[in-house]
Formats: structure tokens, C-alpha cells, sequence
């Protein structure tokens, strides 16, 4: 029944795949295609000057008219229609590099983020990307165009787990870089002091920014399944602790519900969208929210 | 100072650390997850972490501890030196009661059940702690062969020398007798102290035979005291029990089949004389549940003597439920010879079996000269044509033959009266004599005759004035004359009849048979001397009466200190009706002399442990006795300086006859010293120590509820003795448990809050 029930969008599916870019695109139109309606239509293209043509450069957008009159080779370039920037802020810390159902919350949230920066380039919208850990570790201003976009991909592809979070510093980092106002996705397990992400998730707010936090966990972090005697081994540092996980387990589920109750109540009160997901949550869950949180922006920005 | 029973099982404390192992183990045996969500779950730890160790803390205490206080039980350590207000300084005080009755004395398999009772006592004795006192009591006290009692007796009290107590059971040995076991305890009742410090255990090793259970009676096998239920063995056992007793019954034997002679008398209640036939009847039964078929022989004197003494008998088996025996008679009739008086024994014998107490039983008697018969003329020459003198039908009547058993002298009255002493005789008849005391010598004469054990018998007729007679002999009751004459009442015809009807007093039992009723029937009598009432208290007693409306007496019997006399109110001759013309007469005759004349034999027949005792004569010189086998005996003889010397034997400790001769002294020292004067007596197993039916151990455990327990096993036997040895294991292992149910309990508690999470 799991087996058959399963969408193409699963993400244990859609994590057996290795390129980025692949995963993306099968998140993306799996779920386009089951919306029975292209998101391309109705996005027009305007064209912006012509450039000599170079090697590598796609056939299609030569312009043989130019070629025509001046034997030379030139191709069209156009400039796409940006009505939104989308900044994707992914956590690529140590504590990513944690999955017990096959899927590491690292690779759950890259493909989150690269089906993101898919879906917003091929909407004609701006994406961003931010890498953070303890640090901001990569930035990618936004842009629009497929070559961004395989910058993009190629940026996801290369980030390896490691180094703490530190999420309040890096998002008060973001809200001072990213100027133009548009949509902050944050990708994270928000693993820190509560205060801090939610003070950092206010300054965004307080720039103007749109913000999706896509909060990623792992079951087991939120169900605490064990039962026998186990050495916890921490991560981003932490030290090692033997236990019984029976014994703990009420404690350590109450100190969850606190800290998500918290989240959520700031949230909340920040207008921010938090979607809570494990990595067994469908990918699709992701876009619909972008989705949603782009034609609400729309309609604020005054665009049908 | 602690000390160990079991100081091998010491080892069992390294089990102690088991737990401590698995723990340990445990905590190595666990899984490894790379954890990310650290921060949380370090709170969560550092929240609970001390509760939690603490319960871990705890399960692994009570874990350790219960393993611990077990293995330091089963070490079983004692407290040799510890202050008395310490329960744990408790002792075992062990009360080893021995059955020794006969019964114990069956052979199951190699061993008897006796045997295997001290066997069990002893290997007991070795069960409790070195510095325990041992009491023993036995059943039938037979260790000192001179003076045994055959009652239960405390053989040691409260010792704590084991090898002595050992030694006694060496030397016990079963007694022919019935234990008693309700007496027994009560015995061991009275040596019970009720200190609180130390455990009182009773170990009753015993063959279970169901009368030693059931019936309280004394060693004389005495029926009168019969308890069927157990009752009198309730109330002892509850006596101990209250003192805090705990009693043990330890079966020492396994059922076994017997057969055995169980009684050997002679046929009739009579002495035996000599010229004349004698027969025994032996009773053998079988106590089996088969039938048995046994040889019974007979021994005269411990010969056989004649043709006849060897038969075979079969026996039925025993009724399935039936509290007797399947028994049978067997008759033996022997004669003896004119030289033969004097004391002999007859001895009935089976072949051996397993319980050879009751393959024998001998009855000892004394076979006597002819019995000599005075009789007294009262109306030697009646003046009337055709009468004859009063003894004419009498004297031939009794003695039917010249060498018959009884011999009959005739004189008249005025030659009693010349007579100084009646010594001689064995009866004396005074036949219708007018003045049978017409002086106080004469009288003096005839009632010491009597008292020193002579038989007189008394009838009437015309010469005897009620009057007279009133005054010389009944003298107001305290005379020989059973009862006070009133008048003569007579017919001209014959008008009334001696009552025949089945009467059993032993003059009239054959001849009031109603098998005889066609040989002995009563002639028509003219008349009779009527009497006042009977005086029951003065131990006088109608023997035979008339048939007429009153039932008048006829015979009227009393006894007059060891003698006896008998009063016929009629006559003997046939002047008040044809009495002597009857079949009746001479057999009625001849029934009264055998009665009157009756010494008995129950002197020389005595059960075991029954004491022997008997007087001598002035000349008295000693006195020897033997058992059985011919082994000398001490009889204990005293010669008190003013009163017949008397010799009392209580060691009749084993079966068989025992001679004994007394030896007199001359008259003077020229003289030759009179013979001496051989006996003999014999002792008897009680038939109902025959009976080796068995009580089951869950008949003792459900009839004495709550009091016994039974151990058929000498492990539990001496597990129990031991059980209570201090209070320190017991305690232990209380503690131990208790840790094991705490370590449950927590860990259950533990576990559903747990699972509650």
C-alpha cells in the first residue's frame, strides 16, 4: 500500500537520485504536472539586445535576420520578467547530516531549495542562495536565468555538512545583505537557542521580507522511537550521552513541544509561514507553499 | 559468633555478584546514534538523570542484596554467642519419641520397623546443631531388665551428649506390649518447658499401627478404655502444640501380613483334674488380606504328647473394612494321668512368620487330685417306711465312678461336729443337718473353713428349723446362710418346677442350653423352704429358681471371704419331689461341685510387663523362678517380720512359662524339710498388638489435623528439625524474598510510568 501509494515526489524517490538539478526538475513537474495547468503561461519575455555570438552559446537564440545583413553572429538576449526575489537560506551545519529513514535532513533540504530555485527561475522570479552554518558559506545573488540556475544547483550539489548553527547571526547577516525586499526561505532544523532564530526571523520580517521558514526534522527527533540502551554521539560538538531512552523520552518529547509551541507562537505573530516537515513529508508540501506565499505577495505587489 | 551449617554453600555469595555483572554488562551492551537534536536531549537528561540513577541505583541494590541473603540462607548460619534477646539465638530441642511396642518388632524386608526407628532417631540426633539438646522418651520401658514398666517412660532428659542418646538407642529393644501413645506424649508433655527461645520438635517414629493410634488403653491391653477416635491422642497432641511443639510422625514400617495365635483356653471354665479330659480351644487369626493356610501345633509341657496335636487350619482373608480379624478355632483335648497333678502348661504354636511375638501363645494350669467331697448326713435314719437317709442319692450321684474326679466321704452330724478343722476338704454339703452350728466352735469351724477359700453348699429339708438355722448360720447377714429362711412350703402332690430357662451362671450355662433342654429337664416338686429377698448388698445372689409366681429361689449363692457357699432350698433325697430321680441331679451336681471347687488359672496367666506376685506359708525357706529359655530370674522376695513373706516379678518381659519353686523350711532341724512346691506361670503378648493394620499419612494428617505432619522421608524429617535452628536463615530468606518482591515491584512501577511516556 506505501509502496503504490507513493508519489513521484517522495522524497526517499527522490533522494535515490544524485544530480541536483534532476531532482529538482522531477519535484517541480511531478507536481506541475498534477496541478493540469503550466505554471509558464502568461509570463511574458522581453527582449533586452544582441551580443556576438560565443561557443556554447544555444543555437535557438541566434538571430539569422542579423546574420542575414551582416554575416555575423549574433544571438537575441532577452530579459526575463522578475517580479519576485526569492532568497534561499539553507542550513548545511553538522546537525544536517542526521537521517534515520534513508534520508539525511541535508539532502531533504537541498532538494527542497533546488526544487524551490527551479520552480521560481522557471516562473520568471529571482532566486538567491544562501549556504550558512556557523557562518554564511555561500552566497548567490538572484537572478533568474538558467545559467543562475545551474549555479544554483551546482553551489547545492557542492555543500557538505559541517561546522554549528548559528541561525540568529546568520539570518541578522541576510536581512542586512538582501536589500530588495522579496521572499526569505529559510531551509533549517533550527537546531539553537529558540530566542536567537526567532530574533533573527523578526529582523527579516523587519526589512520587508516575505519569509517561509521550512523547519526539517527527522522523525526520529520528533517521536524519540528508541528503546534499548544507546550512546548518543552529538554533533556540531555536542558530547556523547549514554541513556536509557525510555527513561528519557517524556523529558525530551516535552522539551520539543516547548521549543516548536515557541515557534510557533512567534511565527505566528511574525505573519511568517513555518511549515514543519520531516524528511518523510512529500517535497511537494514546499512548492505549494512558495506557491501560496507568491500569490499572496503578488497581490500585494498589485500583479493578477 | 556466626557460625554455618553449610559453610560449603558460602560459595553461593559469589552469586551476589551476578547482578552487578549483568549491570555492568548492560551498560556496555548498548547502541550507538549519531544525534543531532542533542541540545534537547541533554536538557531532558540533565532534568532526570539523577532520578534516574537513583532508581538504577536502587534495582541494582535490591538485586544484589536478594541474591546475597538467599545464598547466606542456604549456608544456613547460626548465632552461637549472640545475646538472648536476639530471636536468631534460638535452639532446637529435638523429642525423639520411640515406638517400642511388640508390633514394631514386624520384619518388612530386611530390617524391622523398630529398627528402622532407631536407625531414623539416630541419624536425627546427627541433623541438629552439636550444643541441641535431645530428650528421648519410649512407649514401653523395658532398658532396665530388672525393673521394666512396660508404661512410657522419659529414658533421657534434655541432654546434649548425642552419643549417649545414641547408645540408648542401641540398647532399646522392643516390648511385648501395646504402646500408648496419648500417655506417651503426656509423658513428654511434662518435660516441655514453655521457654521461648528454643524450637521444640517432636519426632514420633512409629509403625503407624492403627490401635497405637486409635485406642488409649493400658499396657494390659484393657478394652474398657477404649478410644477409637483418637480423642485422648487430640488432647495430648494439642497440649504440645500449644507449647509451641511441632510434631512429626516418621513411619519406621511397611504394612505387613500376619498370623497369629491370638487366644489359647481351656473349653470349659474349670479347673482340670486329673483322670479326666482336658481341651483347649487356640484362636488363630489371619490380619492378611489373603487367605492363609497354617499348621498349629500343640505342646503339652513343651512336648507333643499323643496323636492329635498337629492340624491344619484355614484361614479366610481378613473382611475387607472389618476393624477384626478373620479367626478361627482349633480344639485340642489332652488327658492326664493320675500321677500327673500339679502345674502344667499347654502351648499353642504357628509356624514362624514376620511378627514371631504372637506365633505362640502357652496357658499354664494346675491339673488337681480328684476333688473331695464331705458330705454331712442331717437325716441318717428317717423313721418314715421307704425313706432313705438324706445323703442316699447324693453321695453316688457325684461320685459316679470309683476313680472318678470326685471322690464323696459320708458322716452324720454328731461326727462334723467332732471335727476340729475341714481343711482337707474341697466341698463340703451339709445335707437337711438340724444344728450345723450348735456352738460357737463349731461355727468358728465352718466359717474358717470358708473364709480360707473352702466350698460349702447347704440344703434343706424336715430337719432344718428356719429358726435355728437363722441363728447359727444366717446371724443376721453376717453368717455363711446366703439368705434369712422364712418357712417350708409344701404340697401333698408335686406342683412346681426348677426354672431351666437359659440361665448363664457358670453352674447352669450347659444345662440351661437350649441344645441339652431334651437331657436336662426339671422333675415336679412337692415344695420348697422359701427365703426372705436376696440381699444384693451382702454379695449374695439367686443362682436357680422355681417356676412359681414369685420365682422363688431355689439356689441362692454368696461368697464368704475366699470361699464360697451355696444354699439348695429343697432337699436332695426325694422327700419333697423326685429330684434325684432326674437327669438333672447328678449333672447339677457335678456342675456345682467343678463351680465352687474352681481355683482358676488367672494367677498363672499374665500378660507382659503384668507383675507376678504371690505369698508363702510361715515355712517359707526361697524362692526360685525361671524364664522361658531357663535363665534365671531375681524375683524380688520380702519376709516382713509380722506378715507372710511375698514375692512380687515385674520383669515378664518375655513369652513363655517361668517355672518357679519354693522351698520350706523344717519343722525343726531334725526334721527333713518338706518338699518343695514347683509352679509355673505363663506371659502373653496382648492379642490386639496382633493387629498390624497400619494408618495411612494422610489418615494421621486429616484425623489430627493441624497437630502432625507426617515425613515419610528422613530428608524432610531433617530439614524440618533443622528448619528453625536460630531464626537466622529463615529471617534471610524472609529478607531475601522480600528484596526480590521490592526489586518487582520497582521495576514494575518504573516500567509503566515508563511506558506510560
Amino acid at each position: 500500500m506505501a509502496e503504490t501509494a507513493r508519489s513521484p515526489i517522495d522524497p526517499e524517490i527522490i533522494s535515490r537520485v544524485a544530480q541536483i538539478h534532476l531532482r529538482a526538475r522531477m519535484v517541480v513537474e511531478g507536481y506541475v504536472s498534477g496541478l493540469h495547468r503550466s505554471p509558464y503561461k502568461g509570463f511574458s519575455v522581453e527582449f533586452a539586445e544582441h551580443r556576438e555570438y560565443v561557443a556554447g552559446d544555444d543555437l535557438r537564440y541566434l538571430d539569422w535576420k542579423v546574420f542575414g545583413k551582416s554575416d555575423r553572429y549574433y544571438v537575441k538576449q532577452y530579459e526575463e520578467e522578475t517580479n519576485l526575489v526569492c532568497q534561499l537560506v539553507v542550513d548545511v551545519s553538522e546537525s544536517m547530516d542526521f537521517g534515520t529513514e534513508g534520508v539525511r535532513k541535508h539532502d531533504y533540504a537541498l532538494t527542497v531549495a533546488a526544487s524551490l530555485a527551479y520552480l521560481v527561475t522557471s516562473q520568471h522570479d529571482s532566486a538567491g542562495l544562501v549556504l550558512f552554518d556557523e557562518g554564511i558559506r555561500t552566497v548567490l545573488q538572484p537572478g533568474s536565468s538558467q545559467g543562475h540556475l545551474r549555479r544554483i544547483f551546482a553551489s547545492l550539489e557542492g555543500a557538505e555538512p559541517g561546522g554549528r548553527t548559528s541561525l540568529g547571526v546568520v539570518l541578522a547577516r541576510v536581512a542586512e545583505r538582501v536589500r530588495r525586499r522579496g521572499l526569505v526561505v529559510v531551509v533549517s532544523d533550527l537546531l539553537g537557542d529558540v530566542n536567537e532564530v526567532i530574533e533573527g526571523l523578526r529582523r527579516l520580517r523587519s526589512r520587508g521580507h516575505d519569509v517561509i521558514v521550512f523547519h526539517v526534522l527527522d522523525p526520529a527527533e520528533i517521536e524519540f522511537p528508541f528503546e534499548r540502551m544507546t550512546l548518543f554521539e552529538g554533533l556540531e560538538q555536542f558530547p556523547e550521552l549514554l541513556a536509557d531512552p525510555k527513561a528519557l523520552r517524556q523529558a525530551y518529547l516535552d522539551g520539543v513541544s516547548a521549543f516548536q509551541d515557541a515557534l510557533r507562537a512567534a511565527c505566528l505573530g511574525e505573519r511568517i509561514d513555518l511549515v514543519e516537515m520531516d524528511t518523510r513529508t512529500p517535497l511537494d508540501v514546499a512548492l505549494s507553499s512558495y506557491l501560496a506565499k507568491r500569490a499572496a505577495s503578488g497581490r500585494r505587489g498589485g500583479r493578477a | 559468633m556466626i557460625q554455618f551449617l553449610n559453610p560449603a554453600l558460602l560459595w553461593g555469595l559469589a552469586a551476589a555478584s551476578v547482578p552487578i555483572i549483568i549491570h555492568l554488562l548492560n551498560r556496555r551492551r548498548f547502541r550507538r546514534q549519531r544525534w543531532a537534536a542533542m541540545e534537547w536531549l541533554l536538557t531532558a537528561a540533565k532534568k532526570h538523570q539523577r532520578r534516574l540513577q537513583l532508581e538504577s541505583l536502587l534495582l541494582l541494590l535490591l538485586r544484589t542484596l536478594a541474591v546475597l541473603l538467599l545464598a547466606l540462607a542456604l549456608a544456613r548460619p547460626y548465632l552461637s554467642e549472640a545475646p538472648i534477646a536476639l530471636a536468631t539465638t534460638r535452639k532446637t530441642h529435638l523429642f525423639l519419641v520411640v515406638d517400642n511396642s511388640a508390633s514394631t518388632a514386624a520384619r518388612s524386608g530386611l530390617r524391622t520397623a523398630f529398627e528402622n526407628a532407631t536407625s531414623t532417631a539416630a541419624a536425627l540426633v546427627g541433623e541438629i546443631g552439636s550444643d541441641d539438646p535431645v530428650t528421648l522418651v519410649v512407649t514401653n520401658d523395658n532398658l532396665d531388665p530388672q525393673r521394666p514398666t512396660g508404661q512410657p517412660r522419659v529414658v533421657v532428659r534434655e541432654s546434649r551428649d548425642h552419643e549417649k542418646v545414641r547408645r540408648l538407642l542401641g540398647e532399646l529393644r522392643p516390648a511385648p506390649a501395646r504402646a500408648d501413645l496419648s500417655t506417651t506424649l503426656k509423658a513428654l508433655d511434662a518435660t516441655l518447658t514453655s521457654a521461648e527461645d528454643v524450637e521444640k520438635k517432636v519426632a514420633i517414629l512409629t509403625d503407624l499401627q492403627r490401635t497405637t493410634f486409635e485406642r488409649a488403653t493400658d499396657v494390659t491391653g484393657d478394652p474398657g478404655t477404649e478410644d477409637l477416635g483418637g480423642e485422648a491422642l487430640r488432647v495430648a497432641l494439642d497440649a504440645l502444640v500449644k507449647k509451641g511443639a511441632e510434631v512429626l510422625v516418621m513411619p519406621s514400617g511397611r504394612s505387613v501380613a500376619n498370623v497369629g495365635v491370638i487366644g489359647l483356653r481351656p473349653e470349659e471354665d474349670r479347673d482340670i483334674v486329673q483322670g479326666a479330659s482336658a481341651a483347649f480351644i487356640a484362636e488363630i487369626a489371619n490380619f492378611s488380606d489373603r487367605p492363609q493356610r497354617v499348621e498349629v501345633r500343640f505342646l503339652v509341657d513343651g512336648e507333643e504328647r499323643g496323636s492329635s496335636e498337629s492340624f491344619w487350619v484355614d484361614l479366610p482373608p481378613r473382611p475387607a473394612g472389618s476393624a477384626s480379624p478373620s479367626a478361627r478355632s482349633q480344639r485340642f483335648s489332652v488327658r492326664f494321668g493320675d500321677d500327673e497333678t500339679g502345674p502344667h502348661t499347654v502351648e499353642a504354636r504357628i509356624p514362624s512368620d514376620a511378627f514371631t511375638f504372637d506365633d505362640a501363645r502357652t496357658f499354664a494350669f494346675g491339673v488337681r487330685p480328684p476333688i473331695k467331697v464331705l458330705a454331712v448326713d442331717g437325716d441318717p435314719r428317717p423313721p418314715a417306711d421307704g425313706a432313705v437317709r438324706e445323703t442316699y442319692w447324693l453321695a453316688p450321684a457325684l461320685a459316679l465312678r470309683d476313680d472318678g474326679p470326685i471322690t464323696v466321704t459320708t458322716i452324720e452330724e454328731s461326727e462334723l461336729l467332732a471335727m476340729k478343722a475341714l481343711d482337707g476338704w474341697d466341698l463340703v454339703v451339709l445335707a437337711n443337718v438340724g444344728r450345723p452350728a450348735p456352738n460357737p466352735a463349731a461355727r468358728e469351724t465352718l466359717e474358717a473353713y470358708v473364709r480360707r477359700g473352702g466350698a460349702l453348699v447347704l440344703t434343706v429339708g424336715d430337719q432344718v428349723i428356719p429358726e435355728v438355722w437363722n441363728d447359727e448360720l444366717y446371724r443376721d447377714g453376717e453368717g455363711l446362710l446366703p439368705a434369712r429362711l422364712l418357712e417350708s412350703r409344701l404340697r401333698e402332690e408335686a406342683w412346681l418346677k426348677l426354672d431351666l430357662g437359659e440361665n448363664r451362671h457358670p453352674i447352669l450355662r450347659d444345662l440351661t442350653n437350649p441344645a441339652n433342654a431334651v437331657f436336662f429337664q426339671s422333675p415336679f416338686l412337692r415344695g420348697y423352704m422359701s427365703v426372705d429377698e436376696v440381699d444384693l448388698a451382702s454379695g449374695a445372689n439367686t443362682v436357680l429358681a422355681y417356676t412359681d409366681l414369685h420365682k422363688s429361689p431355689a439356689m441362692v449363692e454368696r461368697r464368704f471371704g475366699k470361699g464360697r457357699v451355696l444354699l439348695l432350698t429343697t432337699t436332695v433325697d426325694d422327700a419333697w419331689g423326685n429330684l434325684p430321680g432326674s437327669y438333672l441331679f447328678p449333672a447339677l451336681l457335678h456342675e456345682t461341685v467343678y463351680v465352687m471347687t474352681a481355683r482358676g488359672n488367672a494367677d498363672r496367666n499374665l500378660l507382659a510387663f503384668q507383675p507376678f506376685a504371690n505369698t508363702f506359708p510361715s515355712n517359707f525357706d526361697r524362692f526360685e523362678m525361671t524364664y522361658p529359655d531357663g535363665s534365671p530370674a531375681q524375683p524380688n522376695v520380702e519376709t516382713p517380720p509380722d506378715a507372710p513373706s511375698f514375692v512380687t516379678f515385674r520383669a515378664t518381659t518375655r513369652l513363655g512359662a517361668y517355672d518357679t519353686t519354693v522351698h520350706f523350711k523344717p519343722a525343726d532341724i531334725l526334721a527333713p524339710a518338706p518338699s518343695p512346691k514347683s509352679d509355673v506361670f505363663a506371659v502373653n503378648l496382648t492379642p490386639l498388638e496382633s493387629d498390624l493394620a497400619q494408618l495411612t499419612a494422610p489418615e494421621i494428617e486429616a484425623r489430627w489435623s493441624g497437630l502432625v505432619t507426617v515425613a515419610e522421608d528422613l530428608g524432610v524429617a531433617a530439614e524440618t528439625v533443622r528448619a528453625h535452628e536460630g531464626e537466622v536463615h529463615r529471617s534471610l530468606l524472609i529478607l531475601g524474598l522480600l528484596c526480590l518482591i521490592g526489586e518487582v515491584l520497582l521495576a514494575r512501577h518504573i516500567g509503566t510510568r515508563r511506558s506510560r511516556s
